[in-house]
């Protein structure tokens, strides 16, 4: 068998696997400097006012045209998510019901609850 | 090794390497076109959905189980399929398979007419609500509740306000407690510097592109090392799927609840009140020492989004006679997802649970 220093990529798996390493080390210890987080967060709170702002003017503008906004379209296709998501619930909670009906309450087969640890040959 | 030998050795590496290079360009074009693998394989039927919770009971792979239910839940982050991930490699499947009847407790996208939900909400009443649908189609009063990372805490807060049951046994995965320990989290979330307030009523709901951008900064360098790692292992089929699996989950998250958010900045990353033991729900005081049941809590070495100093205070804080927390090898995943799980936890709790749930 050939050892490490006859596989061509040990190098390359070395090099990702420090790079890896480093970088998460560094920025970790970064991440722990209160300046870190006092320039982040003024960074964060100075983008969402931008942001905010814009939104508001352009949210004015798209109205005078009658026209929705990317938030509004946005809001939709999350609505319809959910609507799509609790359609799907109903069928299933509908086909629970209804296997429970057929099948004199029993959905999946029923097990007896006598089981002990040193149990053996059930898997 | 004579020369020779060493020769014919080096020249079937790079045999094997070529072949592997002409292999990944043709997988990388199969993964580039083809959709993700499925997750979640083991049957499973809905029992109760409301808000943002789904309960589900799985299928029993026995025909004789334990007395007592295991009913999971997962954080909020996250969908619960990481502990179904696929045949062979699924914790629920592990579990059914060794005489569990298991329930699960997930979460989905809160509404954004649920922004008001609370910790209460969801350690009180969404809890309480799965225990008793539990109860009930299992026609057992006593039930085993174990908590994933988030899933966990709330695990935790429930037993503390019920000490009067129907908890039989609790076990804990990784579930933080003093939140100063979450030092990423902890810093980014700094009182003087983050005003939680703003940032909620401007969001309602906290978006999952938010946390995810949280979790990544956690380990910066780990997307681009592991895409890295995909382009050398592309040729394997395994790693692929285990690849896309994980890769699939950790996009997965899910946003949060807008109070929710603000109580767990102000209560946990400010005031750490469980640690403190201050800790009110619906203006009742919680304390972890009202908690006497049988606890299990498994740590992970090398967690980095809970480390081993944020969850280790668990065992201490609470009044039961019966416990028992292990520090076991691995991340925040790989505890309880992979190779490493099968190996490692599973077997272990499956020991301490087995006893416990007759």
């Amino acid at each position: 068998m050939a050892g490490a220093s006859d596989d061509p990529l040990a190098f390359w798996r070395n090099m990702v696997s420090s790079l890896e390493s480093n970088v998460n080390s560094a920025s970790n210890k970064l991440m722990e400097a209160e300046h870190f987080s006092k320039t982040m967060n003024q960074f964060a709170s100075a983008a969402t006012g931008a942001q905010n702002s814009f939104n508001e003017i352009m949210e004015r503008y798209l109205s005078t045209l009658n026209l929705p906004t990317a938030s509004q379209v946005k809001d939709i296709s999350v609505r319809l998510a959910v609507i799509e998501g609790q359609l799907s619930e109903l069928v299933s909670l509908l086909q629970v019901a209804d296997a429970a009906g057929q099948g004199a309450g029993e959905r999946f087969p029923r097990p007896s609850r006598a089981r002990r640890p040193d149990a053996e040959g059930e898997k | 090794m004579s020369e020779g030998a060493k020769s014919a050795d080096v020249a079937d590496r790079i045999k094997a390497e070529v072949e592997r290079a002409v292999l990944r360009g043709i997988k990388g074009v199969e993964y580039l076109t083809s959709p993700a693998p499925a997750v979640g394989p083991s049957a499973k039927e809905l029992l109760l959905a409301r808000g943002p919770m789904m309960l589900y009971h799985y299928r029993p792979m026995v025909e004789n189980v334990y007395r007592v239910p295991l009913l999971i839940v997962m954080a909020t982050t996250n969908r619960g399929y990481i502990l179904d991930l696929a045949p062979g490699q699924s914790f629920v499947e592990f579990m059914l398979k060794h005489g569990y009847d298991v329930y699960m407790l997930d979460w989905k996208a809160p509404k954004p007419e649920e922004k008001s939900l609370k910790i209460e909400d969801y350690a009180l009443r969404f809890i309480a609500d799965a225990l008793h649908a539990v109860q009930k189609d299992s026609g057992e009063k006593d039930v085993t509740l174990a908590g994933y990372c988030f899933g966990g805490v709330l695990s935790i807060l429930h037993a503390a306000a019920n000490a009067q049951g129907p908890v039989k046994n609790l076990v804990c995965f990784t579930t933080p407690v003093d939140f100063t320990q979450l030092r990423l989290f902890h810093n980014l979330s700094d009182r003087r510097y983050f005003d939680v307030d703003s940032f909620v009523d401007g969001l309602g709901n906290v978006p999952a592109e938010t946390i995810v951008s949280s979790f990544d900064m956690l380990r910066p360098a780990s997307r681009l090392a592991g895409q890295l790692q995909l382009w050398e292992n592309i040729w394997n089929d395994e790693y692929v799927k285990s690849y896309r699996m994980m890769q699939r989950w950790g996009n997965d998250t899910l946003p949060l609840a807008g109070e929710y958010f603000r109580q767990t900045v102000k209560d946990l990353f400010w005031d750490n009140k469980i640690f403190e033991d201050r800790m009110t729900l619906d203006g009742r005081r919680v304390s972890l020492s009202a908690i006497t049941v049988p606890l299990f809590h498994a740590i992970a070495e090398h967690d980095h989004i809970v480390p081993p100093e944020a969850a280790k205070h668990l065992i201490e804080r609470v009044s039961s006679s019966d416990k028992e927390q292990v520090m076991l090898k691995g991340g925040h995943v790989s505890l309880v997802a992979g190779a490493n799980a099968i190996k490692r936890l599973w077997p272990h709790l499956d020991k301490w649970l087995g006893m416990r749930s007759v």
